[in-house]
């Protein structure tokens, strides 16, 4: 019975109309089969009604349809020209921003490369070949730094046994740090000793300048890093909340008799 | 667009070559085209929508889209069958627009309890007026799209298997599998709806 169910469904869904003698005669005697006929033939009547429904008159003219082509033939013919414009404007921008991020690279790099103890290791190099930063050593022994971007052309500094590198702060890229030589520089062993003085540590006038105690003990640093940027004038950080005083560079008179350093950068 | 007064065009001509001349841009073949499957188009296109103003909106963009994408028909198959593809195809796309609207037109229903937007026809209702005409079309408006298609394309417009095998862009024997799917799918919901009428015990 049930493969004769199955199969009458499956003549139904076909969508045959009539049924052969075998599937009629089981047609009569299952329920299921009965109810499922029944359902296919208010199926089909539904169908029939739906087919002998009027179909409606398209009213659409071809004038409408006309003019929407010609209306989007026009519309669409500026995109055939702005679309290649686009697309060189991209590449001109791209190329623009390309070359802008490789210039600021190249000018930060060498500030913020140059570290203390890069330029101790690098000391006869940089006194050799000029760079950003050219440090020579004039014959009374003072080294005369001229930091590019730090002091306008003609001003030199002038530091006695001390260096000058120049280092990026966040704020002011081209301000240089004033910086003590480090405890064991291995330049020259002269310095060395002169370091290790604790006389020549108490006559080092830029330690008064810079706030390090004048005569201290020789374990403390003699020396900090000085984080006022160098301009000549004044700076009034509102965030911090400190002033920094113009600077005034060396002269004869900030010249200290006694000293044994032949210049001093000068008074803040 | 640039023969846009061109004479009238040899009505003798076949769909394929009618199509090759509209796509050089011979306005005069477009216009042969679009009256010889204007009323075809727009009868599928009815059926599945139930709307004049949306039917024919419908049609507009189906010639619209098949002019301009005319250098795309390969004549693979025939032109005919090319043309009621994209009609599917847009009113699938309609059929899904409506669907996301009535959603949120539900969804703000549930929300604001003042907006109210007319519900399901009453089957005693439809019963009164046009019983068969009205259930057919409501299971067939509850049917999913791609259903709904096949029932349209096989039982109101016959259309053979291989046919629709060709604007489907499937086998034949697998039309026939989904005719049947349809068909069940589609006797489904139309046996409440003729029980409630009384045409079925």
């Amino acid at each position: 019975m049930k493969r004769l169910c199955r199969e009458l469904e499956r003549h139904l869904e076909s969508g045959a109309e009539h049924l052969p003698d075998a599937l009629r005669a089981h047609l009569g005697a299952c329920a299921k089969c009965q109810r499922a006929w029944r359902l296919h033939r208010a199926y089909q009547r539904a169908l029939q009604a739906a087919q002998s429904e009027p179909t409606l008159a398209c009213e659409l003219p071809w004038s409408r349809v006309q003019a929407q082509l010609a209306a989007r033939a026009v519309s669409r013919r500026p995109l055939v020209w702005l679309r290649p414009a686009l697309g060189w404007g991209m590449a001109v921008a791209v190329a623009l921003a390309v070359g802008a991020a490789l210039l600021t690279q190249g000018n930060q790099q060498p500030l913020q490369g140059e570290t203390l103890a890069q330029a101790q290791r690098s000391e006869p190099r940089v006194a050799n070949a000029p760079s950003q930063t050219d440090t020579t050593r004039d014959a009374a022994g003072a080294v005369r730094i001229e930091a590019q971007g730090v002091a306008p052309a003609g001003i030199e500094l002038c530091v006695p046994n001390s260096r000058v590198v120049a280092q990026a702060t966040p704020r002011m890229c081209d301000s240089a740090r004033l910086q003590s030589p480090a405890p064991e520089p291995p330049s020259t062993d002269a310095y060395a000793a002169q370091l290790h003085n604790p006389e020549v540590l108490a006559r080092r006038p830029t330690d008064e300048v810079m706030g390090a105690p004048a005569s201290g003990s020789v374990s403390e640093p003699p020396f900090t890093v000085a984080s006022l940027p160098l301009t000549p004038f004044g700076v009034n950080d509102s965030a911090t909340g400190v002033e920094y005083l113009p600077i005034s560079y060396g002269s004869p008179s900030s010249y200290r008799e006694g000293s044994s350093h032949e210049a001093i950068i000068g008074s803040f | 667009m640039d023969n846009l007064y061109a004479g009238a065009v040899d009505r003798t001509l076949t769909d394929e070559q009618l199509a090759a001349k509209a796509r050089e841009g011979d306005t005069a073949a477009m216009e042969e085209l679009y009256l010889r499957y204007r009323q075809p188009v727009f009868r599928i296109v009815y059926r599945s929508t139930r709307n004049i103003d949306e039917a024919e909106d419908i049609v507009q963009d189906v010639f619209l889209k098949a002019f301009e994408r005319l250098h795309t028909f390969r004549e693979q198959s025939r032109f005919s069958t090319w043309l009621m593809r994209i009609a599917l195809n847009l009113c699938t796309d309609r059929a899904r627009m409506r669907q996301r609207r009535q959603e949120l037109l539900e969804r703000e229903a549930e929300h604001k309890l003042a907006w109210s937007h007319p519900s399901a026809p009453d089957p005693m209702e439809t019963a009164q007026q046009n019983a068969f005409h009205e259930a057919f079309y409501a299971a067939l408006d509850q049917l999913p799209e791609h259903h709904r298609q096949l029932i349209i394309l096989r039982d109101l417009e016959e259309m053979d298997y291989e046919t629709i095998a060709q604007i489907l862009g499937t086998s034949v024997g697998a039309v026939k599998l989904r005719v049947m799917r349809a068909r069940r799918a589609f006797k489904a919901q139309l046996e409440p709806l003729l029980r409630a009428i009384g045409e079925l015990e």
